[in-house]
This record gives C-alpha cells, structure tokens and sequence, in this order.
C-alpha cells in the first residue's frame, strides 16, 4: 500500500513529501540527541564519524528507541504552527 | 506384661480366618440368589441398542476420548495441505440451515474430532478477516456427500419449486399490494415533489443560502434514492440538476457529492426490478446519470471511480438476475478502464453460475458492506476536519495502524487531493513556513543518522544493504505528511481550497 500511494503521487507532490518528511526526522533526531548526556553524544559523534554499519545501528536502537514518539510529537507541534499561522492570516 | 508380638499374631490369624469366612459366606449367597433369580424382562436385542442410540445421541467427548486413526488421518491432511500453502475446502452448514461452500478446514483436533472451519470475508491480504465455526468430523462428512444422481435432481426439483413459489408469492402480493403502491406512490412524489420545489424557490445569492440550498438538497436526494423508482428516478435527478449549480458552496461539498451518486447508482441497480420501465429504458437512465456526473470536475470522482461505480451497477445487477446480453453488456462497456472491466465479466460469470439462495446472500453482503464502508469513510475523513481531532488520534497508536492499514480509502483519498496543483503549492507554503520559522544547525553526526534511517548510502559506498529503519520511518513518515496535509486542507473551508482562495495571502485590510 506505502509503495502504491508513493507511485500514485505526482513528482512535485513526492518533492515537498520528502522534504516535509526529512523537516520531521532531522528535528527529532535532533531532540532526540540533545536530550543525550555528554558521554553518549561523544559515542554518537565517534560511531557515526567512523563506525561500521552494525555499530550505528546498534547506537540507535539503544539510545533513540523512543524516536517514533519523538517524531510524533514533533508532528503535532508543527500542526500547531500550521494552525498558528492560519489563524493569524485570517485574522489579518 | 502381656507378650505383644503373641497377641498380634492371634489377631492376624483370628482376622484371616474371619475374612475366609465372609468370603465364603458372600459365595455362597451369590450362588444362592443365582439359582432363586428368574428374568423379569425380555433379554435385550441388537433392536434394542441401535433404539436406544437412536434416542440417546453419542456424545462426540464419549467415544473420543482417545486418539481414533480417522481423526488423526483427517489432521494430517489438513496438516499437509496447510505445508503446501493450501486450505481443503468444505462445505459447512449454517445455523439458518443453509449448507455454503467456501468454508476451509483450518485445523483439526485429532483427539477430539472437532474441526475449525473458516470462511474469509475479505479479499486477500495482511488483515484478512474471516469468520470461524467449530463442527465435528460427523458433521462435515454429512455436509460433504457426494452428490448421487438422485439428490441432484430432488436439489435441483426443489430449487426450481422455490423459484416457482418466489415468483407466485411476488405476482400475489404485487396484485395485492397494487393499490396501496399507487396510494404511497402518489403521496411520496406529492411529498418529495414539494421539498424539491420549495428548493428550487430557495434563494442563493449569498454563500450561506448557497449552503443552506446544498445541504437540503443532499439532504432530500438521501431520502428519496430508496424510493426513487417510483417515478423512475425522476425526482432524484432533478434534485442533482438543482444540487449541481450550487457548487462549492459547502464544506466538502465534491466528497460528498461522489458519495451520494454512488448511493443513488446503488438504489437503482437494487431496485431495478421495481421501475415501471422496460430494461432498455431504465438503463439508458442509469448509465445517462453516470455519464453525466462523470464529466463534471470532481476529484473525489475521477474516471476510475465512475469505472468502480458502473463495476458495482453491473455486478448488483448480476445478483437480480437481469440479463448480461441486451442489458448488463450496456453497463459494462461503458467501463473504460480494461482491467475493471475484466474482472466485473468475469465476475458476473461466477454469479450467473450461482444458486439464487446464494445470489440474495450476497445482495445482502454487498449491502452491509456499503455500511461499513460508508462509515469509514465519514469517520475517517470528515472527522479530520479539524486539526484537535488529528492530535488526538496521533495519540492513539491503535487508532493511528487501523488508519493505515484499513483506512486505505482515506489515504487513497488524500493522495488525490494532493494531486490538484492548488493544493500543491499550499502545501509548498507550509513548507516554506517551516524552512523560514529557523533550521537549526544539525551536527554532523545528526544528518548521518538521518541518512541512515532513510536509507541512503554512505558516501563512496555503492552497495549495501538496505537501512532496517527505511520500512518503519518511512511507514509512520509517510502517514504523517499525509496526516498534514489533510490538517491543512481540511482546516481551511473545503470551497475556498478548490476556488483557489486560500492560498494563505494576506487579506486586503478595507
């Protein structure tokens, strides 16, 4: 179903999917990161800058286990500014 | 002092002797009352055991107790079968007393004979659904007979009777009910015909009347779609003459106009038989409307879904028992789209090929089935209008996987709005929104990790495994934009979206 809704979007409309869906990602990652203590960003930092494959993966797994929440609850804030910003054009 | 040991050893020997003689004695008043005893009754005969099967059914539990070889030879069977990826197929009885076919045997105990029996009610796939039974061997073996010669022909003489009676019993309450017909006819057109008119006299010069005059509309097409053949659906279309110069005027409006064309082809394909037209006529009005409604812009009715809806015409027809030559063939070359149209004759084929019990089975499924669907879809969809609503349905992890997988109309549907370029570059907008509100500056090890999860290679590395994290981001990713999307365009009113008017530009201050 994933791969048919994919091939049933235009290109323009897969441009701003991805982009919208990276936004999504990088600020989870990010939250995610920051809410490491010094020790673990440094491993992070070392694994991702010269680790294999299995040591990234095994990294994320460990210490971003929550990022399907995280993403979640960064969608809803960016819902929230969507909303924000809607409100405010109508009221102007 | 007493010796001990010499006073159990006389007890023992007193206790032996005395044993020997309740034995004896017990012997000896058996083999007194032996002689003395003459029968009172008749000796029982192998009559009297198959009589007393008869009256007292054997309990599967009680001569199962143990592991029988035709049991276990019937669980290996299924076994084996299920090893190659198949199912044996069965028929079963329902409790209506009706024997079905499509029933597969999903295990059976060999212990206990018990066989579970399952009937998919769904087309194939990860959430298929099925109902479930559990029958005895016994049972399956008297549902499974072949068929001889003799009972084929008294099926056969039986479903000819039940047609022949169907068929009087219709003629006898048509005549009977003739009168009444005319009387309720007569009153529901005067009735219907008078809403219509008060709507065409409704004013709508400002968007609020506009809407006001839409949702009547709506409103009285749903009533009158059931009954819509009592003059031959003139009424109905009337209305959607009315309806369709009032468009955009409601939230939402081509979402629910593509619903209730469907409902509508739906009532005049179930109540075909029940027009006062000849064949040729009623379906020069069925595929008229459907043509007509087709060419309007809708996006919640493109070609393929007019192609659906003509599908659904043909194949309810089918189940009426209204001919494929002359009459559903004019359906159904209408449908454009080759591969609809293959698998609506093919279908039509199995169902001509059905019993007519089987037949009304399914018009009655095919109703059901139109519910639920129709209740998904309201849910689904309209109750995203509201953004508060998303967020607290994206709290809900159940609610948000039954979206993803049983919503595929909602997504389907979505993906279509994103295809419409206004919507398109309103989406762009957000984005935009979001790019400007300030990209903080992401480590390097951040962007890796996201590079990771989705999906893309290292840098200088050309092959590689797929990332393990691509399937599951890109799952949840995917229903997010979606999710979005819909936020945004539903948010905002559904006509100033398909007008162009909200493309989130500062209103001029007066």
């Amino acid at each position: 179903m994933k791969q048919n809704f994919l091939n049933n979007l235009p290109p323009e409309i897969k441009d701003t999917t991805t982009q919208l869906y990276d936004t999504i990602l990088e600020r989870s990652l990010m939250r995610a990161y920051k809410d490491l203590d010094d020790g673990k960003k440094a491993m992070m930092t070392k694994i991702f800058d010269s680790g294999n494959e299995k040591e990234r993966n095994d990294f994320l797994h460990n210490y971003l286990k929550n990022l399907e929440n995280i993403m979640m609850e960064e969608t809803k804030k960016i819902m929230v500014e969507i909303k924000k910003n809607k409100d405010t054009t109508e009221i102007q | 002092m007493p010796d001990i040991n010499k006073i159990r050893k006389e007890l023992d020997e007193k206790n032996a002797e005395m044993e020997k003689k309740e034995r004896e004695r017990i012997k000896e008043e058996y083999e007194r009352l032996s002689e003395q005893e003459k029968p009172t009754e008749e000796p029982i005969t192998k009559e009297d055991i198959s009589k007393s099967e008869k009256e007292q059914p054997i309990q599967i539990e009680d001569i199962t107790d143990e592991f029988t070889p035709e049991n276990v030879k019937a669980a290996e069977n299924v076994k084996a079968a299920y090893e190659k990826g198949k199912f044996i197929e069965v028929k079963v009885k329902r409790s209506s007393g009706k024997i079905e076919n499509d029933w597969v045997i999903s295990k059976i105990n060999p212990k206990t004979g018990e066989a579970t029996v399952l009937k998919f009610t769904s087309e194939e796939g990860e959430n298929r659904s099925f109902e479930d039974k559990i029958v005895t061997l016994e049972e399956l073996k008297e549902w499974n007979k072949p068929e001889t010669k003799e009972s084929k022909e008294k099926k056969e003489k039986t479903e000819k009777k039940k047609e022949k009676l169907t068929k009087k019993d219709k003629n006898k309450t048509k005549e009977k009910s003739g009168e009444e017909k005319e009387n309720l006819k007569k009153d529901l057109i005067e009735k219907y015909g008078d809403e219509l008119e008060k709507i065409k006299q409704m004013p709508d010069d400002t968007k609020k009347l506009k809407k006001a005059k839409a949702t009547r509309c709506f409103e009285l097409i749903d009533h009158w779609k059931n009954l819509g053949y009592l003059d031959n659906y003139k009424g109905v279309l009337n209305t959607f003459s009315e309806l369709n110069g009032l468009e955009s005027s409601i939230f939402l409006y081509d979402l629910d106009k593509a619903d209730i064309i469907n409902d509508v082809c739906s009532a005049m394909a179930e109540n075909y038989k029940k027009w006062d037209l000849k064949d040729k006529e009623k379906l020069k009005i069925i595929k008229g409307f459907v043509d007509k409604e087709s060419k309007k812009r809708n996006i919640f009715y493109s070609k393929d879904k007019t192609d659906k809806t003509l599908k659904k015409i043909a194949e309810t027809l089918a189940l009426e028992d209204v001919p494929f030559k002359g009459n559903i063939d004019i359906i159904v070359e209408n449908i454009e789209n080759a591969d609809i149209k293959s698998k609506t004759i093919e279908t039509i084929l199995e169902i001509e090929n059905k019993p007519i019990g089987e037949k009304e089975e399914l018009l009655e499924r095919m109703e059901e089935d139109k519910t639920k669907e129709k209740m998904l879809s309201e849910e689904k969809i309209k109750k995203m209008g509201a953004s508060e609503e998303i967020i607290e349905k994206l709290e809900d992890p159940k609610i948000l996987s039954q979206l993803f997988t049983k919503g595929s109309k909602f997504l389907a549907e979505g993906s279509e709005l994103l295809k419409d370029q206004k919507i398109q570059k309103k989406v762009q907008e957000v984005m935009d929104l979001i790019e400007k509100k300030g990209k903080e500056k992401i480590p390097d090890c951040v962007a890796e990790a996201a590079k990771l999860i989705k999906g893309e290679k290292k840098e200088g590395k050309k092959d590689g495994k797929e990332s393990p994290w691509k399937t599951v981001f890109e799952g949840i990713g995917l229903l997010i934009v979606i999710l979005i999307a819909m936020s945004i365009l539903l948010g905002l009113k559904g006509n100033e979206i398909l007008s162009g008017q909200a493309t989130g530009k500062k209103k001029e201050k007066k």
